[in-house]
């Protein structure tokens, strides 16, 4: 659970199949039937949830394909036929891009990626650490302006951004070095950021991202997983090549 | 509530010790929606000024390293907002909880655990390195800016110790879940 989506979106409705954060294009229609009412053209969450109407539609949409493209297409088909029989079986779920994460993405995925690409790490993993502001929603966020969670509770060391890109500079300029070259090791990542070696044993003396609080590193990987389901699909929304 | 400067501040506040014992403080956070008391004979870790604050830990040992959860005996709380469905429900989070590393047995906890003012669920988990976590979870108020029919907020009070110390230590969770008190921060 959690690890697996695919979504719609218009454009050639494409289908998109991810397993642990990797993603490749499982179906691209030709045409878009999906319901036009939907925001961004995405089949809902509820519609895929134990519905199967909605996974015969796909299917029926699929079998149009291959009657207009009878070639090519038989490898995309399996996988489609293993994947809704995981949504019919309720062993994986729908994803829907949510209005929060979208718009957290609209404003920071193009600064944290640049930089990200700079310091060899995946910008999921820097894009989920700002589940601490609830994706630049809520809490302190709303006074600093800080969505990485470097707020600590002191005016002496409130971490103060003037906008997204100061953030991002920010967290690089105080963190980068840190996670250098993690890629997309996430326990490496937040070892780092917790002031630990590759092992998970204390480093001493490093300065720790917290040291507080015990959910933290659960928390964090459920943030950069989410980004990691989310960030296909927005790139989708861009026009761009998830893969 | 609008946010200020001053109204999302980590509290800690030491009361007056009384009878030769220890004296017990506070620990509050109004990001998240949150007071308790803190016994006197626990060491408190909260977060540092340049940390987020996210929850803190009670370890049992006044020379515990603040930070080290594997390999020491706490009572910890974590706060975190509800975002993903891998914590959608409060069945998913107890799920999620349990799955957090390999090999976890979960099973229920003892009875009579529960967060006042927001209920939960309650889990035992028993680590393949014999450490034992009783979980206790619980979500609350309105994600108004989402989606109002879930939950917005995470909260999560562990007592992480071994099967020795189980009985003792669980009846200190039981006196920490007591003085809890939650509240809406949005």
């Amino acid at each position: 659970m959690g690890t697996d989506i695919f979504a719609v979106k218009r454009a050639g409705a494409t289908v998109v199949f991810c397993k642990r954060g990797a993603c490749k294009t499982l179906i691209q229609f030709p045409f878009s039937d999906v319901n036009a009412a939907q925001k961004h053209w995405r089949i809902s969450i509820t519609s895929f949830r134990g519905d199967s109407g909605a996974i015969e539609k796909l299917r029926k949409l699929y079998a149009a394909v291959l009657e207009e493209h009878p070639t090519g297409h038989l490898h995309d088909w399996q996988l489609f036929e293993g994947l809704t029989k995981a949504v019919n079986d309720g062993r994986m779920e729908a994803y829907e891009l949510s209005d929060r994460d979208k718009s957290f993405l609209d404003r920071y995925y193009n600064s944290v990626s640049e930089k990200a690409s700079t310091f060899d790490v995946e910008p999921a993993q820097v894009l989920g650490l700002a589940s601490e502001s609830g994706f630049a929603s809520a809490g302190t966020y709303l006074v600093t302006g800080d969505a990485f969670g470097m707020t600590g509770g002191s005016t002496a060391h409130m971490t103060m951004a003037g906008g997204v890109a100061q953030n991002v500079e920010q967290f690089f300029s105080s963190w980068g070095e840190r996670i250098r070259g993690t890629k997309s090791n996430t326990p490496l990542f937040l070892n780092r950021l917790l002031g630990k070696d590759a092992a998970g044993n204390d480093a001493k003396g490093e300065l720790k991202y917290n040291s507080a609080s015990p959910g933290w590193r659960k928390e964090r990987e459920d943030g950069i997983n989410e980004m990691r389901r989310a960030i296909p699909i927005w790139l989708m929304l861009q026009g761009l090549d998830p893969g | 509530m609008r946010w200020s400067l001053g109204c999302f501040f980590t509290v800690m506040i030491s009361a007056a010790a009384a009878n030769g014992e220890p004296a017990p403080s506070a620990y509050r956070n109004d990001e998240f929606g949150i007071r308790l008391t803190i016994p006197g004979d626990l060491r408190a870790c909260v977060a540092q000024p340049d940390q987020h604050d996210s929850g803190m830990s009670m370890f049992f040992q006044q020379t515990a390293t603040c930070g080290e959860f594997s390999t020491q005996r706490f009572v910890g709380v974590s706060l975190s907002y509800n975002l993903t469905p891998d914590t959608e429900t409060l069945t998913e989070f107890a799920y999620r909880t349990c799955h957090q590393a390999p090999g976890i047995q979960c099973r229920a906890a003892p009875n009579g655990l529960s967060i006042p003012g927001a209920g939960g669920i309650a889990r035992r988990l028993d680590y393949p390195n014999g450490w034992v976590d009783i979980d206790v979870m619980a979500q609350a108020w309105p994600d108004v800016k989402n989606d109002p029919k879930k939950p917005f907020i995470n909260y999560e009070i562990t007592l992480h110790t071994t099967p020795a110390f189980l009985s003792r230590d669980l009846s200190v969770l039981r006196k920490i879940l007591r003085g809890v008190t939650v509240w809406s921060p949005l």
